[in-house]
């Protein structure tokens, strides 16, 4: 399964990486890809509890599971306006 | 792209787009570039946005917004790139044959933009430093 990932403002800057293309075998997720990403980076642990989850440009719950083909995209907070 | 561009945008603008004879009152709203943030001196701001998914939340608040408010027309333009101190950031205007409803719905509409638009706003300070800002939701 291939999904690819969006990274958006201040996460991104983090990471220092905007996209990525993910290959899995099996059905994760939205939240469980999130976990991973930030399994060995304990700085970025503050985005755990507020970070935004958007699937092939819907606003989706943590629990919603990835397909082959999407695009994921993890987001801060919006700041628009 | 419809509700999004990283051209100069105004209230004014969206105003002359479109007629409305049966609306009396046109209530219009500018968010601007400040040049202060928590003490700190402004210099430029960077939006970036998710542009395919900014076009699809803008589109949805503003039929939302035309659903409650049913008499309500609602144009809007949402700015992302570098932004200059004085630039218009976002432009609202709310159509209504009434007055009342023309400003409840305006507000209704930036407010959730603010919450719901994915957008992200970088403010470059004077002294150098630059931040990612988090939105505050209470109206400012």
């Amino acid at each position: 399964m291939a999904i690819k990932i969006l990274y958006f403002g201040e996460l991104k800057d983090q990471l220092g990486k905007s996209q990525q293309d993910l290959e899995y075998q099996q059905n994760l997720t939205v939240e469980q890809i999130f976990c991973q990403t930030l399994e060995d980076k304990p700085d970025l642990k503050k985005w755990q509890n507020k970070i935004l989850f958007g699937r092939n440009h819907e606003q989706v719950d943590g629990s919603t599971t990835v397909q082959d083909g999407d695009e994921i995209a993890f987001m801060p907070p919006m700041a628009g306006g | 792209m419809e509700y999004i561009t990283t051209n100069k945008i105004s209230a004014a603008k969206l105003t002359q787009k479109e007629t409305h004879q049966e609306c009396g009152g046109i209530c219009s709203f500018e968010g601007v570039v400040r040049n202060h943030h928590k003490g700190k001196k402004v210099k430029k701001l960077i939006y970036e946005a998710y542009e395919p998914m900014a076009e699809k939340v803008l589109l949805k608040l503003k039929t939302e917004i035309e659903k409650e408010w049913p008499d309500c027309h609602i144009s809007v333009m949402h700015r992302y790139g570098e932004l200059q101190i004085g630039d218009v950031a976002v432009a609202i205007v709310a159509w209504s044959p009434h007055r009342a409803e023309a400003f409840t719905a305006c507000q209704a509409m930036i407010d959730r933009i603010k919450k719901q638009v994915p957008i992200w706003k970088q403010e470059f300070y004077v002294d150098g430093s630059r931040e990612w800002v988090e939105c505050c939701h209470h109206g400012t």
